[in-house]
């Protein structure tokens, strides 16, 4: 690096704060609450700086658990998840995070200490290129180079977060500027002349479409995650409402349109059910509002849709037409899109024949389960919850077997209760999330659905429901195996189980009794009617074991490299 | 394979060339020749990017320039191959007098 410009001291006037001060005062101006993180040596100051402020702050055992944590948080309550960690590992240990963030459009920010600009780029203790490091996996990084900064690049990471397709930011803080003095510096603006996220939508777009729908036959909305970000769910049932037109949600779009809704289809994709499907298949307009045509909910793109005229309406222009051609193009946020279609008075498609064959389908192919093994059948566990929580929990997951059976069988009525890491696809995820949406949802129910796989990733933050009293119920779907991997190997692999099946576990329930926790185990339906029934909605945390048969697979599928018209396991 | 010339006006700033370069390399693109410069002497952050690369798939050359579009530092991007634009190159010779 350039010789450095020497680093100014601000003559310190009568009344004056340190950099970390100012950078506190930096998050206060933006209503920050609650912040996840971990201390570290190029941190002290800050760490200093919020022993002296009001905001709380959730010390996590793990930097990744933090972030996971700041994830649910985000998700479930819409407000940026903020996170600090120090340099070097603290910075690298959040980066799993921020790549899932970044595939899911969570908005974070996260500030990771630097070494002092002094010694940066000299392999410094706990040095790391942050910046470098995850520039292709945050939606703007910074690193400030003067303290008079501070206050503007808050304010700029902060509105990058939320607005346009929201993202993570990355905020790096060389520890000299965290104890430089520096007088109050009156409020930041935010300089981003390269950022104009369109949120109105071209109204000619949105004609030519309601001209299509008028004459379409076989109209399908498949909606995603962008109706949740866009706080759209009632424009959306209105818009399905008015034209009668059939809902297919994505993995992350669940909750967005209610699932006992007499228009909706189910979710699509991989392990979509055989309705939504063939619902996309078959459709002759195909209407997608915020959702990204992920090559899991596509299949192979040659057989997607083949015989639909295609409308793409996307917060973020790059989305549109990325993996599928596109006849109506348009860009803006899925609520003002919403709004615009409802405002057209069009006359309605002739739909009455393809809902009917839709309802055909519905009747004929509804997921499906055996439960004949020794050990009850994950997807009647998950069945189970549903009904003891009255369908109304937060339910995040991990990755695998228990998180596709947990979308298919734990039917969402609400906006923003599913919390899952679809694009990254994180084992780890589901039980830190869990924790931050307890911290923003306190009277809400919280079940953390993990495999045994990832629970053992991230368990180590089983201290904080003590230490919260936070009453998250960690459901642990035990196979003893990684299910979704042996799924796999069992399928594609002639059974060659490499290292799929654990052959040693830890005893769960001393494990939560460590941490102070009350656990039990469950091995079979009945046990799990009760433990239920007596544990999920009272106000202690619980671990539950829950020993699911091992054999069991996520159907219907769509196998890589086919199309949606071509599942197996349809019927059983 | 065709020849593409993109060019691109940056707040030079925040690292924002290790992001296009990181850009390039993961849509699998060789750059043939690059370029960086200060675009207005008045305008000290803001720099002019030139980029020759070899395309195959025009497609899913378009969605890259859409992606370096929606980089927070990018202030406008023009793929200006179909248009007119000055190319310069620059030779450096040696000769040997004998």
């Amino acid at each position: 690096m350039a010789a450095k410009e020497p680093m100014v001291t601000v003559e310190t006037e009568e009344w004056s704060m340190n950099g970390a001060d100012l950078f506190i005062q930096a998050l206060k101006a933006e209503g920050v609450e609650l912040l996840f993180g971990y201390p570290g040596g190029a941190v002290l100051g800050i760490y200093d700086a919020l022993h002296r402020s009001p905001i709380n702050h959730v010390l996590a055992r793990h930097e990744q658990g933090a972030i996971h944590a700041a994830e649910g948080y985000a998700r479930v309550s819409g407000k940026p998840g903020v996170v600090i960690a120090t340099s070097g590992p603290g910075a690298t240990n959040v980066v799993t995070g921020i790549a899932d963030a970044m595939m899911d459009s969570l908005p974070l920010v996260i500030f990771t200490g630097q070494v002092a600009s002094q010694v940066i780029g000299t392999d410094a203790f706990q040095e790391a290129d942050i910046v470098g490091m995850t520039a292709p996996i945050t939606k703007q990084n910074y690193q400030v180079r003067r303290v008079e900064d501070l206050p503007r690049i808050v304010k700029e990471a902060f509105h990058l977060a939320t607005t346009g397709r929201p993202g993570p930011v990355l905020v790096d803080i060389p520890k000299d500027l965290t104890a430089l003095q520096t007088s109050f510096l009156p409020e930041a603006e935010v300089k981003l002349p390269g950022y104009r996220p369109t949120v109105n939508p071209d109204p000619l777009q949105v004609d030519s479409l309601l001209d299509a729908l008028q004459h379409s036959q076989k109209p399908v909305i498949l909606a995603g995650a962008g109706v949740l970000h866009a706080k759209a769910s009632d424009e959306l049932v209105a818009f399905a409402e008015q034209y009668q037109l059939p809902v297919v949600h994505t993995l992350l779009g669940l909750g967005g349109f209610p699932a006992g809704h007499p228009l909706f289809l189910g979710m699509a994709g991989m392990h979509g059910c055989y309705t939504a499907n063939m619902a996309l298949y078959e459709s002759d307009l195909l209407i997608n509002i915020g959702a990204r045509f992920d090559d899991r909910l596509t299949g192979n793109l040659k057989s997607f849709a083949p015989n639909a005229r295609v409308a793409h309406a996307d917060i973020d222009p790059a989305e549109i037409g990325k993996n599928v051609e596109t006849h109506f193009p348009i860009v803006g946020d899925a609520k003002a899109v919403l709004q615009m279609l409802l405002s057209g008075e069009v006359e309605g498609p002739d739909s009455q024949l393809w809902l009917e064959h839709l309802e055909e389908n519905k009747v004929e192919n509804p997921y499906w389960f055996t439960d004949t093994g020794e050990l009850p059948s994950p997807q009647h566990l998950i069945e189970l919850v549903h009904k003891h929580t009255n369908g109304e929990a937060i339910v995040t997951t991990d990755v695998g077997q228990h998180q596709m059976w947990a979308a298919q069988f734990y039917s969402f009525s609400q906006p923003n209760t599913w919390v899952t890491s679809g694009g990254l696809g994180t084992m780890g995820f589901g039980f830190p999330a869990a924790i931050g949406a307890q911290l923003a949802e306190p009277d809400a129910t919280v079940i953390s659905l993990v495999g045994d796989g990832g629970f053992q990733m991230t368990l180590q933050e089983l201290i904080l429901l003590k230490e919260w009293s936070l009453p998250v119920k960690v459901l642990i779907i035990n196979n003893g195996s990684l299910g979704m991997v042996r799924q796999w190997q069992e399928t594609f692999y002639e059974k060659r189980f490499s290292h799929s099946i654990f052959s040693l576990q830890p005893d769960f329930l001393k494990l939560a009794e460590s941490y102070g926790i009350k656990a039990y185990r469950v091995s079979s339906a009945d046990e799990a009617e009760k433990v239920f029934s007596e544990v999920l909605t009272d106000r202690e945390p619980v671990l539950i074991d829950c020993r699911v048969n091992p054999e069991e697979k996520v159907y219907p599928m769509v196998a890589p490299g086919k199309g949606l018209h071509e599942m197996i396991g349809v019927k059983p | 394979m065709t020849k593409r010339v993109v060019t691109a006006l940056v707040q030079n700033q925040n690292g924002i060339f290790t992001r296009l370069m990181g850009m390039f390399h993961k849509h699998q693109y060789r750059i043939e020749s690059l370029a960086v410069a200060v675009a207005y002497p008045e305008l000290k952050d803001v720099s002019k990017m030139s980029v020759i690369l070899e395309v195959e798939d025009d497609h899913k050359f378009l969605q890259l320039v859409k992606q370096v579009n929606k980089q927070v530092d990018v202030l406008f991007v023009t793929e200006v191959t179909d248009e007119l634009f000055i190319e310069r190159e620059l030779a450096l010779m040696k000769k040997f007098l004998v």
